[in-house]
């Protein structure tokens, strides 16, 4: 028999290029004979595994091809920041709400008149830009539905209002008497608006108002920072957000500083002309970022100074008492979200507009932290997810205890437990020492729970009085209601209030 | 489940219904009409509550008040249907009415079997010709209309044997057990068992209860008697000892559905009685009486029959025990039993 | 046969065999001598073997032979004769339970035309569970039999209780179960020592236990507020509906231990036990609770998945290829 090749073919054969060969693995996955299916499963696209692929038994195979896309949004997304501002914009009135007649405004005798407990008292209007500025007002608050911002003067709110009377009123125990508290209490009880009536009452006694409406903003790495210099580079120093606290004080306190001038000596600012105010002072920082924490020292500087430098004694006048008031505590009791040079979380407290407001609860300084008198109002927070921190809990249920009049060898003293991981750095910052200064006490600790009864009537009245509610308030309903919100927790209150008006 | 949950389930329905209205109107913020008892009113009321007697359960037994009630009532009742008697005599008088439960109640006798009572109680009809037993062939009359048709003289004459076995064997004292597991027949094998004194199963054949008595039969009661039926408790303890009881006559009035009993029956040595029809296979029980089986009625007089002829025997069971006389061999328990007697001609 | 013809062979061993009958019977007369076990005495054979002898008028002696005694049916009777079953239903392998079925419906053959009452107003007894039925009789009896023999039961029990036959009576107390607990109430509840009131209440998979003691209407749920508890304000409405209802929200403090299932089940688990633990305290609030719907056990569960379906009823889609 003749071969049907012919050798010139052969010798004319090309090698066949590659690609169009077989790969090697799926030749050799089937039989070494019989290959050309193997070798077309092989080819086909998509066959990830060959012919094997049966439809399973009652497995709606076709059953995805029914699934209706989405239908693409068209619309634009709004412009960048647009959402944000809408977020945390602040409604202070609602115009359809009533005008309650014969309210009261909260000023220096209603905020002692103890005849007013549990009545609704107005902010006075001028000062709502001060309160807006130092941010005092919170979106989830509630004042969009009413006429004109209230708060209810609670019992908390006596106390304190009596002790701002006593710190700068005109009676025989006027001194510069300090307050340090720390208010804590569930979510709701109204501890930023317990802080937001100090600032009002500060505002009011002309005090010099510093806050910090959200701790968690200094620590959550979202502004720039530095070290604070060569010789401290485990410190750090956040310039805008100083900045930002010194155009806050600026504005809300321009009353106040533009009376008061520089009687220190500066030698960090070369900018300080020996005349100028301390508002002109303070808009130094807010001018320079760079120089904020300098400026802000300074400021800090004059305003707890008691008496003038030397050859500035012209300019010196008594300086007013300061409020300071921190939301949101909890989150200063651990580490911050900003890294230092070796990637490590640095800890809050060694931020350095932190370690200054920590240093000032601290009783038992060498100095008075408050020279000229005045309040720490440092509340904790339960509304922006704060950290559970073992130690500040502890510190908490110390004071507590404390409260209580449970001495330190007391058995049912709480002790740190023996495997707890806890941060000494916490526990050595907030410990309490016997105070050094008389006129400061010690570190206080305040729960804020529901308001009783009659602050709860009283409040639903200006439910009821603003045309929100419809109902003839009773006791018994009130009582009810009391009961719904947790045992009068204000904002669960405010909350069943403002439920039954879209109901109605 | 809290009423008030209707609202959001079925609110629309509720809006137009004005009872509810205390309910919805807590939703909307308006007063709500609110039940206002006190605590006090709460003490009043129990207190100021009349006594009312209600006729409870525990009352009914020695409480005057309720037996003046109950007697009332039965009063009230009887006079009630005194009425209804009364009033039934007037109008029209329906006559030689069908009862159906005479025929189970009060059965013919054995002698009283004739034709035209096996006739009119459907004993002659058997099955389709394609059905047929080729074993019965002996039995049948003929065909009409597609079914085979019993001859009724072979049906008296082997109804009137099986009513002579029946009587022999209650009169020695046999255990004569009637089963028919058919729907319906439970009434007339309970009312033949009755009459013969003899023993029911109505429901279910458990298999085994011959061959495997003693495991399924080893907890049911069993007495020692003496020739009048009464009971000897003195010798109950003799009876552990002793195996389950078997049947010594069996009346079957199912079989198509009994094959599992005939089939113990057989190996026990049990003689059966059993309806046969005309798809039913005849050598399969020892006594057969060809007839239909598929007729209550059919089934009824046949059973019945039967019982009376029991009842027969167990009369004459009972006049020769008058007279003293065991007509059959007694059972023997031990040492106290001295000799048998040899008299006993063909006990069973 | 020489025997058989010869007349005087014949006369002697009559004479001879007399005197042995005379003895045979001799013992029996004898009152010295009981022989209560010996059966032959008690049997009339000896009177017939005596029809069956010849005997000679002048061979008997008048005054030697006496009559027969009486047959003695005492001990005929206490004779065992047979050993039947005590139950006609022997060979059904339940006999008992077949002997209380054919009662019960020979009685309800016998009373069917009694007038009856809704089965809500028949008188309230608690039945034998099967498994007691069980026990009581000793027998294995089929639960599908003992439920076809409780609905005659039910039926009897519907007859109008003012004309209920005594026996009838009897009957249906076989079938009660031992102690009757529904027929007699249950010791009303006290509030304990301290004027605390208990109640517990279950929902969905739920389980409450509430403490209710008299005070300003403050509520703790596991030792935390109602607020923290139940964010939905309709949760906590639905906890302390049963105060709200009967105006007690301000009278009374509560405090509730409640785990498992989630809110809602939790919510309606603490109204139930609250209102059970207020009737505790105020008895007479019992028909305002009951029209809101407060102590209504809501015996509702989670249908169980089965089989071949995606959840309880949804069955996957049906594709034809």
């Amino acid at each position: 028999m003749v071969s049907p090749f012919c050798w010139g073919c052969l010798t004319r054969l090309r090698p066949t290029p590659r690609t169009l060969l077989p790969s090697p693995s799926s030749v050799s996955r089937g039989p070494a004979f019989h290959t050309s299916a193997v070798f077309h499963a092989g080819l086909r696209p998509g066959s990830g595994r060959g012919a094997t692929a049966v439809s399973k038994f009652r497995q709606p195979s076709n059953a995805s091809m029914k699934k209706r896309k989405k239908p693409v949004e068209k619309s634009r997304p709004p412009p960048v920041g647009e959402r944000k501002a809408i977020r945390k914009r602040i409604v202070l009135s609602n115009p359809n709400a009533l005008e309650v007649e014969g309210l009261q405004e909260l000023s220096e005798e209603t905020m002692v008149d103890s005849r007013l407990h549990g009545t609704a008292l107005a902010l006075p209007v001028p000062m709502l830009d001060q309160l807006r500025a130092v941010q005092a007002f919170k979106p989830n608050q509630g004042w969009s539905i009413f006429r004109r911002p209230c708060t209810i003067l609670r019992q908390e709110t006596l106390q304190l209002g009596r002790f701002f009377d006593k710190v700068s009123g005109d009676g025989e125990h006027k001194g510069p008497f300090v307050k340090k508290k720390i208010i804590s209490g569930p979510s709701k009880s109204g501890k930023s608006v317990l802080l937001l009536q100090a600032m009002a009452m500060g505002f009011i006694k002309k005090w010099v108002v510093f806050t910090i409406p959200e701790a968690q903003e200094l620590v959550s790495a979202t502004s720039s920072y530095a070290p604070l210099s060569e010789e401290q580079p485990h410190l750090y120093v956040q310039n805008e957000a100083t900045a930002a606290l010194l155009s806050r004080t600026v504005v809300a306190n321009k009353a106040v500083l533009s009376k008061l001038r520089v009687s220190q000596d500066h030698p960090a600012l070369s900018a300080v002309t020996p005349g100028m105010t301390l508002e002109g002072l303070a808009n130094l920082g807010v001018q320079d970022p760079a120089s904020a924490w300098t400026v802000f020292q300074a400021l800090w500087g004059e305003l707890t100074a008691t008496a003038a430098a030397p050859g500035l004694e012209k300019n010196f006048t008594p300086r007013p008492p300061i409020l300071v008031t921190v939301d949101g505590l909890g989150h200063w009791m651990t580490e911050s979200k900003y890294r230092d040079a070796e990637f490590k979380l640095v800890h809050s407290h060694d931020l350095v507009l932190v370690r200054h407001f920590l240093r000032l609860l601290k009783p038992g300084g060498d100095q008075p932290a408050l020279p000229n008198g005045g309040a720490l109002l440092y509340a904790t927070s339960t509304t922006m997810n704060p950290p559970s921190v073992y130690a500040f809990d502890l510190i908490l249920k110390r004071a507590a205890a404390r409260a209580a009049g449970f001495k330190f060898n007391d058995p049912r003293f709480p002790r740190a437990e023996a495997y707890s991981n806890i941060d000494p750095r916490v526990l050595e910052a907030l410990t309490s020492q016997k105070s050094k200064h008389a006129q400061e006490k010690k570190l206080g600790h305040q729960v804020l729970g529901g308001v009783t009864h009659d602050e709860a009537r009283g409040f639903m009245e200006y439910f009821a009085r603003s045309g929100l509610l419809q109902e003839t308030i009773s006791d018994e309903w009130v009582s009810e209601k009391w009961t719904l919100a947790g045992g009068g927790v204000i904002g669960e209150l405010e909350r069943i209030g403002r439920r039954l008006r879209v109901a109605a | 489940m809290i009423v008030r949950q209707l609202y959001s389930r079925q609110g629309r329905q509720l809006l137009s219904v004005n009872r509810q209205a205390s309910i919805l109107r807590r939703f909307q913020s308006t007063e709500t009409q609110t039940p206002t008892t006190t605590v006090e009113t709460a003490v009043k009321v129990e207190t100021e509550e009349p006594v009312i007697p209600v006729p409870t359960e525990s009352a009914l037994d020695n409480s005057t008040s309720s037996d003046s009630i109950r007697l009332a009532a039965t009063e009230a009742f009887s006079r009630q249907r005194q009425n209804v008697k009364n009033f039934k005599k007037l109008g029209s008088v329906v006559r030689n009415k069908y009862w159906p439960d005479a025929l189970i109640e009060n059965p013919p006798l054995p002698s009283q079997i004739t034709l035209e009572l096996l006739l009119a109680n459907q004993t002659h009809l058997g099955h389709s010709t394609s059905r047929w037993n080729p074993s019965n062939s002996q039995y049948i009359f003929g065909i009409r209309d597609g079914i085979h048709i019993i001859s009724l003289e072979l049906t008296a004459a082997y109804l009137r044997r099986a009513a002579k076995v029946v009587e022999e064997v209650a009169a020695l004292g046999g255990l004569i057990l009637f089963v028919g597991t058919r729907q319906g027949q439970k009434h007339a094998v309970v009312r033949a068992a009755e009459l013969t004194g003899g023993y029911h199963v109505f429901d279910r054949w458990i298999p085994g209860s011959l061959t495997n008595g003693n495991e399924i039969l080893g907890s049911c009661d069993r007495k020692v008697v003496n020739a009048f039926d009464e009971e000897l408790p003195e010798w109950a303890e003799r009876l552990e000892s002793r195996g389950s009881l078997k049947p010594d006559l069996v009346v079957c009035l199912n079989p198509l559905e009994s094959t599992v009993l005939l089939h113990e029956c057989g190996l026990n040595n049990v003689p059966t009685i059993g309806i046969i029809d005309t798809d039913a296979d005849s050598t399969k029980v020892t006594y057969p009486i060809p007839a239909n089986d598929d007729s209550l009625r059919s089934v009824s007089l046949i059973a019945g029959v039967l019982g009376r002829a029991g009842e027969a025997g167990q009369r004459r069971r009972f006049e020769s025990a008058k007279r003293g006389v065991l007509g059959y061999r007694s059972v023997s328990l031990g040492k106290k039993d001295v000799a048998e007697r040899p008299e006993s001609e063909d006990a069973a | 046969m020489a025997w058989s013809s010869s007349n005087c062979v014949v006369h002697a061993m009559q004479s001879i065999r007399s005197p042995t009958v005379l003895r045979a019977l001799l013992p029996q007369q004898s009152a010295a001598r009981p022989n209560i076990l010996r059966k032959v005495s008690l049997l009339p054979t000896p009177l017939q073997q005596r029809t069956n002898v010849r005997n000679y008028a002048t061979e008997l002696q008048p005054g030697e032979v006496q009559a027969a005694a009486e047959i003695d049916f005492e001990q005929f009777k206490a004779r065992p004769a047979r050993i039947v079953p005590v139950s006609p239903s022997y060979f059904s392998g339940i006999p008992k339970f077949y002997d209380h079925l054919l009662q019960i419906e020979r009685l309800l053959a016998q009373h069917t035309t009694l007038p009856t009452v809704p089965p809500s107003e028949a008188p309230r007894r608690a039945w034998m569970k099967i498994a007691q039925f069980r026990e009581h009789l000793g027998e294995e009896v089929p639960t599908k039999k003992y439920m076809g023999l409780l609905k005659v039961v039910y039926r009897l029990n519907c007859i109008d209780p003012k004309l209920l036959p005594a026996e009838v009576d009897a009957a249906l107390q076989e079938f009660v179960r031992p102690g009757n607990p529904l027929g007699e109430k249950p010791k009303p509840r006290e509030l304990d020592g301290m004027g605390r009131a208990r109640g517990k209440g279950k929902r969905k998979e739920s389980h409450a236990v509430v403490y209710l003691v008299e005070g300003e209407g403050e509520v703790l749920v596991n030792g935390k507020t109602l607020n923290e508890v139940f964010p939905r304000v309709h949760d906590r409405e639905s906890a302390t509906w049963a105060l709200r209802c009967s105006a007690r929200l301000d009278k009374y403090n509560v405090f509730a231990r409640v785990k498992g299932g989630g809110t809602t089940g939790q919510a309606e688990a603490i109204t139930l036990a609250l209102a059970r633990a207020l009737m505790i305290h105020e008895p007479g609030l019992k028909p305002i609770l009951r029209k809101a719907g407060v102590i209504t056990v809501d015996p509702r569960r989670v249908e169980r998945k089965k089989p071949g379906h995606m959840k309880a009823r949804k069955m996957p889609t049906w594709v034809k290829r």
